[in-house]
């Protein structure tokens, strides 16, 4: 009797080591899958759509930053909507529709529509997303009567976005805008640089 | 691979799209002509922009309501708020001949039934002294308002050219007759029975023109010579404008009407109100904004951009219908100009604005279009 109770107590004392073992393995496979998992912001086929609302200084009309009172183009605004695709997880493709206008200074407006393809570089870091974008497109331009189009537009844009859930990120951006204008007659020939600055909100999909 | 070829054939359609439905206005070379616009001191529906001697100078007179006048030489803003000959009365047009200035003023009455104010009577008032003292013209005081009545003038550049007009109604024929202003009195020039001595006047004159010797009426808005001297009728070519065709005539061909088959061209604006010559340029007052042509005219003639501001100014958003040039005989951007503009509509549905409607004007010694 005695050799049996000391038997079981043996066993049961190995058993509790097994278990433990097999616990600690499966700990370990838990925290492997969890490395494997690893929270990344974004995957390819992730979608965002961008709403944006933007300040945005006409640069090479004369006058003073802010407001520009006293150049050609008076600060204006703008307001911007896109829809942007993940091609891998830093890197998306997509296309952008804004509205702008600046006042001049003899109280009419110049108002411009582009149409802008654009790919984005966009590293993460915790819940924080830094896109970095150039795009390519074309705009139409509006003046009096007169109307531009299609004017060509370079546009590099940069900023930093909180992702504050699965669906939701709010952000700054900063961009440059380069509108040329060529004519047959060569002395017409014009160029306007802008830069904006622009809180936007992007939604997740 | 169908989805592939549909994207294909969507983005060339996008692109095409974009490629051949281009056009090309100059936008950015032109907003860096604008400039800073001046506190107007002449603002309002401006009907006339009439020239008269006064004292031995000349004198160029407006009016909004009230009246202005200012020296025809200064070129710089500054006019001579002359006010109103009456207070009860609101000057709608201006007319001078040589030795009197001419104002046709409308008296409100009050409609209660309505509450508003409505048009009661018009009454033509003179003036000997420049527009400083007034008196009611002896002829026409009290004219109804059912019958508005038309004062013009040749408005010529050479002074005793200027001969001043009324087409008012005449109750005796029934229809619109002719009378020629002469201070208080009028003489009868054309009636229903009674023509004018170039045969050109009609119940629907709207304009005339002092040219080689005699006064020729129109139909039209506009109607002006190329005279550039003060002291003699120098003007060798009449011009007139129909819709947005100029017609234009010399002086060893003109009996009064002009040929619709040659002399003759279609500048394709908005419908002409004014027109104003320069050396160079007609400079012409549309229903869309300021535009000029290069002289000689032809048939083929169309406008062209100015280098001016003028047309950011003075723009498509606007009704012109007075325009005058100071010295007909300096080329355009060397002398000095006067435009007016109305709009019709809304503010937010034509993009013009209140603050913009009255006298604008060019001084060769700033280079650009500003307020008055």
């Amino acid at each position: 009797m005695k050799r049996i109770a000391a038997i079981f107590c043996a066993f049961a004392l190995l058993c509790t080591q097994a278990f433990s073992q097999n616990i600690s393995l499966l700990k370990d496979e838990q925290s492997d899958e969890k490395d494997l998992m690893s929270y990344r912001m974004n995957e390819p086929g992730d979608q965002f759509i961008k709403i944006g609302l933007m300040v945005t200084f006409p640069l090479n009309f004369g006058g003073d930053f802010p407001l520009y009172r006293d150049g050609q183009l008076s600060t204006g605004g703008a307001g911007s909507l896109g829809y942007h695709r993940f091609i891998t997880s830093e890197i998306a493709a997509g296309f952008d529709v804004q509205f702008g206008y600046n006042p001049t200074i003899g109280e009419n407006i110049f108002t411009y529509v582009p149409f802008i393809f654009s790919v984005t570089y966009q590293p993460t870091w915790n819940r924080l997303e830094f896109p970095m974008t150039l795009g390519l497109g074309f705009a139409m331009e509006n003046y009096l009567n007169r109307t531009y189009f299609p004017g060509f537009v370079l546009k590099p844009q940069a900023g930093i976005f909180y992702r504050v859930s699965p669906g939701w990120s709010f952000g700054v951006e900063g961009d440059f805008m380069y509108l040329p204008q060529h004519y047959d007659n060569s002395k017409y020939d014009d160029y306007g640089n802008f830069a904006s600055f622009m809180i936007a909100a992007r939604y997740h999909f | 691979m169908s989805k592939i070829l549909l994207k294909t054939v969507f983005l060339t359609v996008i692109f095409s799209s974009v490629l051949f439905s281009s056009c090309h206005g100059v936008i950015f070379d032109t907003i860096r002509d604008e400039v800073k616009l001046e506190k107007a001191q002449v603002t309002g529906d401006i009907h006339s922009i009439v020239r008269q001697t006064v004292n031995g100078d000349e004198y160029l007179f407006v009016q909004n309501g009230k009246i202005y006048r200012k020296l025809a030489s200064k070129d710089s803003s500054g006019w001579e708020n002359l006010g109103k000959p009456e207070s009860s009365s609101t000057i709608v047009k201006l007319a001078a001949d040589a030795n009197y200035l001419y104002a046709l003023a409308l008296y409100y009455k009050k409609d209660s039934d309505e509450g508003e104010n409505v048009v009661s009577s018009y009454s033509v008032l003179y003036s000997a002294d420049g527009g400083i003292t007034w008196a009611d013209s002896d002829s026409f005081t009290g004219i109804s308002s059912s019958y508005s009545p038309i004062l013009f003038c040749t408005n010529s550049v050479y002074a005793q050219g200027r001969y001043a007009y009324i087409r008012s109604y005449d109750t005796n024929t029934s229809a619109y007759a002719i009378y020629q202003l002469n201070g208080s009195s009028a003489t009868l020039v054309y009636n229903t029975s009674t023509a004018d001595p170039t045969g050109t006047a009609s119940t629907s004159t709207l304009s005339c023109a002092y040219f080689n010797g005699n006064v020729y009426f129109s139909n039209n808005y506009a109607i002006e010579t190329n005279g550039t001297s003060y002291a003699a009728d120098d003007a060798d070519i009449i011009y007139t404008a129909n819709s947005d065709t100029i017609y234009w005539e010399p002086k060893s061909t003109f009996t009064g009407s002009f040929s619709t088959n040659d002399n003759k061209s279609d500048v394709n604006t908005g419908v002409i109100y004014s027109m104003a010559l320069t050396a160079d340029y007609i400079v012409l007052g549309t229903s869309s904004g300021i535009k000029h042509a290069s002289l000689p005219l032809t048939s083929t003639s169309g406008t062209s951009d100015f280098s001016t501001n003028a047309e950011t100014t003075l723009s498509s958003y606007y009704e012109i219908y007075n325009v005058l040039a100071v010295e007909p005989g300096t080329s355009e951007t060397a002398g000095i100009l006067y435009g007016t503009t109305e709009y019709e509509g809304s503010s937010s549905s034509t993009s013009a604005t209140f603050s913009n409607v009255g006298l604008w004007a060019y001084y060769a010694s700033r280079g650009s279009w500003n307020r008055e």
